[in-house]
């Protein structure tokens, strides 16, 4: 059939619905379900496995920082082969400044990675009831607030190159 | 820098590093609701632009068959050409519903135009007054008018339909046009038609309309109460996949 299709399923709909629900899948399955794996372990091994120091030695392996980088690692190939295609097909609008920019968090995130996991090792956990050293803590909590820096990041990234995205498409519509 | 300065030094980024991609993230995911609006506004039209709007003498003839509610035809032309194939086939389905055929032709060929193809039109009508059982003479469903002037123009066509429309007091009967250029000047039939804006076909319907002979004007009056309506009836009466 050579029937057109309405003007919310056309091509172009499609293509802004596909775009928008891959970018979301990478931040759902990538960030947000890891995320959620970690914190279920915590709880696993709190009250399931009764180990010690559950909430510390899950959050001190900076797994959320390593998920958040691996987030905006997965964007910014993305966002490079986009700019490539929006040069390509439409030569209208430049993510450069964007693709740097994540770049740019992405080393962050993984410098910071490195550094926390080397810290992790060297630290050493006392036994049951004793008190845990504060710097142990504080790592921890360096692990969780830039864990979760890298996650909200890698989302507004993904939501800025949709806008780019978006943009684009109008451009190209007028 | 000591250990302890550089943890908390992470913090004190991380935190205001997700208190701005907070924000960040709430304002772009606005920005991406207003252009998504944006752009279904700009497909919508993108797709209006797009609809056909061109009928070939077959399709015209399929379209006028097919057309829902239609009262009547007016044609505004040089003459009254034959109705052929298809075309005779949709006058004669349109005679057996009731359908009026209004010809305003030519000031300078009314007369020899009396005694031409308008015959073909009546007596197609005669017979569906015969086979339909029909309360209607010949020149009531075939009239002939001339124009003040003569008509060196393509033909003009409006179909004017009658549709009952729900309004708050019920079921009101609502008469609406949609008129077609033709592609060729001094024709009765051209081979190509093409929809009217309903602007266009509204205004043109005025212009005729004024200092037009007093039975022209009382032929036209009925269309300066109507709704004109675009080119959109088209894919409703002729399905998009056999269309020209």
């Amino acid at each position: 059939m050579n029937a057109k299709r309405p003007p919310n399923e056309d091509e172009d709909g499609l293509a802004q619905s596909s775009h928008a629900r891959k970018l979301w899948a990478w931040v759902i399955l990538q960030a947000l379900i890891p995320a959620f794996v970690v914190v279920l372990t915590w709880l696993a091994a709190a009250h399931l496995f009764n180990v010690d120091f559950a909430f510390q030695k899950t959050f001190i392996g900076a797994d959320l920082v390593l998920v958040g980088s691996l987030l905006l690692m997965t964007l910014i190939i993305d966002i490079w082969a986009e700019q490539r295609q929006l040069n390509a097909s439409k030569g209208m609008l430049s993510l450069d400044r964007l693709w740097i920019v994540s770049a740019g968090f992405t080393f962050l995130a993984v410098m910071c990675f490195g550094f926390l996991k080397v810290k992790a090792l060297q630290y050493d956990f006392p036994q049951r009831g004793a008190a845990v050293d504060p710097s142990i803590d504080m790592c921890i909590g360096a692990n969780i607030v830039f864990g979760l820096f890298a996650i909200i990041w890698g989302a507004a990234v993904a939501v800025f190159a949709h806008r780019k995205f978006l943009e684009a498409e109008l451009l190209r519509l007028q | 820098m000591n250990t302890t300065v550089l943890l908390q030094l992470l913090i004190a980024i991380g935190v205001v590093g997700s208190l701005v991609g907070i924000f960040y993230l709430v304002a772009e995911s606005r920005k991406v609701r207003v252009l998504r609006s944006h752009l279904s506004a700009q497909s919508s039209k993108k797709f209006s632009q797009s609809q056909p709007r061109f009928l070939t003498r077959d399709k015209w003839a399929e379209f006028e068959a097919n057309l829902p509610k239609l009262k009547q035809v007016i044609v505004v032309s040089d003459v009254v050409d034959e109705p052929a194939d298809g075309l005779r086939r949709a006058v004669m389905s349109n005679f057996a519903r009731g359908v009026r055929y209004s010809f305003l032709i030519s000031n300078s060929k009314a007369d020899q135009e009396l005694n031409g193809y308008i015959r073909i039109f009546r007596a197609i009508a005669t017979i569906a007054i015969r086979d339909f059982k029909l309360r209607k003479r010949p020149e009531e469903l075939a009239l002939i008018l001339a124009l003040p002037d003569d008509w060196n123009n393509p033909p003009f066509v409006f179909y004017r339909t009658e549709e009952e429309v729900p309004s708050p007091e019920g079921l009101k009967t609502q008469h609406r046009t949609i008129a077609f250029r033709g592609d060729k000047t001094n024709v009765g039939i051209a081979d190509r038609y093409e929809a009217l804006d309903p602007v266009v076909g509204d205004a043109l319907a005025t212009a005729l309309n004024s200092g037009a002979p007093k039975e022209v004007q009382e032929e036209l009056a009925s269309l300066q109460q109507d709704k004109f309506r675009g080119p959109e009836i088209l894919k409703n009466v002729i399905p998009l996949a056999s269309r020209n």
